[in-house]
């Protein structure tokens, strides 16, 4: 049985966001779509959504909270825009957007896997404010992908 | 299996301790009548306790915009509780920054009224009513786009300022929901509302508008929003859409030319095929009867076959090249996803735009 803290969870996801932007600023770079420009520079730049519910911490309380124990380590994202469904640089809006929501949906699977487990109070509201974020987002998305602007 | 079935039945527990709390607070805790102060003693509302406070408010007849139904998933809500309303939860924090934190800002649909409350809400709110109205008119403008005609049964009139918007109401399989849509018709027709509304696969709000028919009755809330017209004609107003961001910036520019015929007003808007197109030939026979209407459409995926003489390119695009440097007085009202709305508000503010003269409808 693995002992990893809050802190490392967070680890995992930040890394995991740093990829992201990484790979947006790929795409946004080597698209031959202007769109497709124009959304994965917008995503890139709204992408950091861990360092802003961290932001809202006051600094003691989100050391405490980073302390905190985890029974089980969570598994983490394993997303196939990183391996085997890498997009073409023709690829469509739509497409980017299915990838970028399914991102949304790993995140909140690895945030879940956290609030499943017997965790203190004011980890499980951190970690319930994440949900909320990707969730957040992933509306955010689709609503931009009915918009059929891009 | 020997360690699956414990882990089954203690999480089947907490489940069940957890329902059971939750009917226990519903049935058995009574927290009384609790009062509401709004606005400093505007209003002084008596209601039962233990309700949210955006359910009570609506009791009321407070109408505070929600399109989620009270899920704390669309973060509209949003009032200033200034006392009374118990620590912020973690369901708000996503919606809230650290400074609407500090001044009290709060989901009204995450409040529970457990004991007297007050709060304070922006004085439109207050005028809000809730509608009824019979469906007049059904138009299809586009393979997916429908406009929507509401004759407005009771109250009979709407006073609504151009580029605000409605909630309205309809049917889910978890009951009613509300969904906000821009009022596309001036506000020199008080007796109807107008809407324009896309066809989202699955959409709630979209489907029921698209399944309407004339004679149907619906019912919305309304008017919302922050659009406020400058009222001095020598201003200048510039309106960019995109996708289906129409219905505010139609309603602006209808009533600028309504009220001011000579008044400049600009009018961008971009999506991507010519199937995509909507109201152009409208605009352009206003713009022959008002020389400083100027309409420009521009589509980023026009069709090879298709006999397209209008711009290309995305919309911001197009605004760059027709806009001029100025610091003269400007209005700008954009309506369209929140990526176009960066590019163009980047544009604007490049051609000496005030940020204070920029408004925005995200979708």
């Amino acid at each position: 049985m693995a002992f990893v803290t809050v802190d490392d969870v967070l680890c995992t996801a930040e890394g995991f966001e740093e990829r992201l932007v990484g790979y947006y600023k790929a795409l946004c770079d080597g698209s031959t779509r202007e769109g497709v420009r124009l959304l994965a520079d917008y995503m890139g730049r709204h992408r950091r959504r861990l360092s802003a519910a961290l932001e809202r911490l006051d600094p003691d309380e989100r050391e405490r909270i980073c302390a905190c124990p985890i029974c089980y380590e969570p598994v983490a994202p394993d997303v196939s825009c990183f391996k085997d469904r890498e997009l073409a640089p023709d690829a469509t809006a739509h497409e980017v957007l299915d990838v970028a929501i399914e991102i949304d949906e790993c995140l909140v699977e690895l945030y879940r896997q956290v609030l499943r487990q017997d965790v203190e109070q004011e980890v499980k509201d951190l970690f319930e404010s994440l949900v909320r974020s990707e969730e957040r987002d992933e509306v955010v998305l689709k609503k931009i992908k009915a918009t059929d602007y891009f | 299996m020997e360690y699956l079935l414990p882990a089954l039945i203690f999480g089947g527990l907490l489940v069940g301790l957890a329902a059971a709390l939750t009917v226990a607070e519903k049935f058995l805790v009574n927290y009384g009548i609790c009062k509401i102060d709004v606005n400093a003693g505007d209003r002084e509302l008596e209601v039962d306790g233990g309700q949210t406070l955006l359910s009570a408010l609506n009791e009321s007849k407070i109408f505070i915009p929600s399109a989620c139904g009270g899920r704390g998933s669309c973060g509209y809500c949003k009032v200033t509780v200034l006392s009374g309303g118990g620590p912020v939860l973690p369901t708000e924090t996503p919606f809230l920054t650290r400074a609407e934190v500090r001044s009290g800002m709060r989901l009204a649909c995450q409040v529970k009224v457990r004991e007297d409350v007050e709060i304070k809400i922006p004085e439109d709110l207050l005028n809000v009513k809730l509608f009824t109205a019979e469906v007049a008119g059904l138009r299809e403008l586009t393979h997916d786009m429908v406009e929507a005609t509401f004759a407005l049964q009771n109250p009979a009139e709407i006073s609504q300022r151009a580029g605000q918007y409605i909630q309205l109401q309809a049917p889910s399989p978890e009951g009613i929901v509300s969904r906000a849509y821009s009022i596309s018709s001036p506000p020199s027709d008080a007796h109807s509302v107008q809407i324009v509304v896309r066809l989202v696969p699955g959409g709630i709000g979209s489907t029921y508008v698209h399944n309407l028919n004339e004679g149907d009755v619906v019912t919305f809330t309304g008017p919302y929003g922050d659009f406020r017209l400058n009222e001095d004609p020598d201003a200048a107003i510039v309106c960019v859409g995109g996708g289906s961001g129409m219905a505010p910036l139609k309603n602006v520019a209808t009533t600028v030319l309504e009220q001011w015929p000579e008044r400049e007003c600009w009018f961008f808007f971009g999506c991507r095929a010519t199937g995509d197109v909507f109201y152009l030939n409208e605009f352009e026979e206003l713009a022959k009867k008002h020389p400083n209407f100027k309409v420009i459409y521009a589509l980023s995926e026009p069709e090879e076959a298709s006999d397209w003489s209008g711009e290309t390119g995305f919309i911001h695009l197009s605004l760059d090249r027709h806009l001029e440097t100025s610091d003269r007085k400007r209005q700008a009202f954009m309506c369209g996803p929140p990526p176009m709305i960066e590019a163009v508000m980047k544009v604007l503010e490049e051609k000496g735009f005030d940020p204070d003269d920029m408004f925005y409808d995200e979708f």
